[in-house]
């Protein structure tokens, strides 16, 4: 069917809300008739909308894909209010095997083990169960090991909208160095 | 010196050392210029034999320590490597580099804390059931492929093995061969197809085919096509002059 641009709007709205998971970008310009830059440009002005008006959304970027959330300051409400099922939280030595998959990936197991100094099978496989990391290929060296990448889940749980939204390493470095004086 | 925090509270053995670094507030580079090494290693001896798992790879770390340490003392070869401080830097690099991912994990911790306050939709089920298509498949070709199916298994194996055991091969190539050279010792030549008459098993036909295709392959044997697709015919193959020159038998049935 043929959209005005404001119903443009709304069926994009009405997409994403339908689909519950994230839409690509790509998928979502087609099925409204918008080019790629056309769409950065309405989504863009739909992602301000949402934050600025006193809607209880907002609009998620995941790399090349988009999602409805809800936003952070209702959160302490709807945890009270719906009871969701809470993941634990992630151990420091998870976490640690985390940072590391997602600064070097694609790493492969023993390749984090090093880094670490100790072994990691635990980690990377509660990782994996978590659906946090996945298997990206193998590593064509002797044994051909898998390597770890880190998923979309990764980036919602974090709150990034994607990888380059990590901080450079090294200013972990000068960090740590103030601490010392 | 005592140690209150017991080895299950670090992750490994760089966390200890990195924790013994920091608490004597010195930098990673100075950690072989201060008493670290000693008192990581004060730390192993104190250490309970019970987790072997988690202690081993404390016990690595300071087996490298060690050797580390023990370089000092020892006078250096006279051919020293390119690199003399090459354990040390690695050490530290090593410990720097895992020191910036803890930092990172933190930096984790804490989006993960906020990310947390903000939900999203679980997605729908499928919203088409994705059904594979038989496609072009009439039930009459179904019928047919099952009953052609129901009859290669209808067919037993005449004294086969039977699937569960593995039994020692019942007929080897080396016999086979013999028995072909036998029988064309007695006629000459042979069809081919009546070389597997009496072949009770499928493995009986597949070793005497085998057996004739080492034969054909070691001039054995001359296999030649009869006329107008009749059976194919073995023939004795004449000793082989070294010039190669020898009497093809014709083929003389009609």
């Amino acid at each position: 069917m043929e959209l005005n641009p404001s119903q443009k709007i709304a069926a994009i709205e009405a997409l994403l809300f339908a689909a519950g998971d994230s839409v690509a970008l790509d998928d979502l310009g087609r099925a409204v008739g918008l080019t790629p830059l056309e769409l950065a440009k309405t989504l863009e002005d739909m992602h301000l909308r949402y934050a600025a008006e006193e809607s209880g959304l907002q609009l998620k970027y995941l790399e090349d894909r988009v999602q409805l959330a809800t936003k952070g300051i209702y959160g302490e409400l709807l945890n009270e209010a719906l009871t969701p099922v809470r993941t634990r939280n992630l151990s420091q030595s998870v976490l640690e095997t985390l940072a590391i998959i997602a600064y070097q990936q694609p790493v492969t197991k023993g390749e984090i083990e090093t880094i670490r100094g100790v072994r990691s099978e635990y980690a990377v496989s509660m990782l994996e169960s978590l659906g946090l990391i996945c298997e990206e290929g193998r590593k064509d060296t002797l044994g051909r090991p898998i390597l770890y990448g880190t998923t979309e889940e990764f980036l919602r749980r974090f709150g990034l909208e994607s990888l380059q939204q990590l901080p450079d390493l090294n200013t972990f470095l000068s960090a740590a160095q103030e601490e010392n004086e | 010196m005592a140690y209150h925090v017991s080895l299950e509270s670090f992750e490994g053995p760089m966390d200890l050392l990195l924790h013994l670094i920091s608490q004597a507030r010195i930098e990673i580079r100075e950690i072989f210029v201060s008493p670290i090494i000693d008192q990581y290693l004060d730390f192993m001896e104190q250490m309970p034999v019970e987790h072997m798992d988690r202690t081993s790879e404390f016990v690595a770390m300071a087996a490298r320590l060690l050797e580390i340490k023990s370089r000092w003392l020892l006078p250096k070869p006279a051919a020293a490597e390119e690199d003399p401080d090459q354990l040390e830097n690695d050490l530290i690099r090593q410990l720097e580099l895992y020191r910036q991912y803890k930092q990172a994990s933190g930096l984790l911790r804490q989006k993960e804390q906020q990310a947390a306050l903000v939900f999203y939709r679980l997605p729908e089920e499928r919203y088409r059931e994705e059904r594979i298509e038989p496609g072009n498949l009439t039930l009459e070709k179904l019928v047919a492929a099952f009953e052609k199916m129901q009859l290669r298994l209808a067919q037993p194996e005449k004294g086969g093995a039977q699937e569960d055991h593995i039994q020692r091969d019942a007929f080897t190539v080396r016999e086979k061969v013999l028995h072909i050279t036998q029988r064309l010792r007695r006629s000459g030549r042979v069809g081919f197809l009546s070389l597997f008459e009496g072949a009770s098993t499928r493995e009986e036909v597949i070793v005497t085919f085998l057996a004739l295709l080492e034969m054909a392959k070691n001039n054995l044997v001359l296999v030649e096509q009869g006329p107008e697709d009749k059976d194919i015919l073995i023939m004795q193959r004449k000793e082989q002059k070294p010039d190669g020159a020898e009497p093809v038998p014709k083929d003389r049935s009609n």
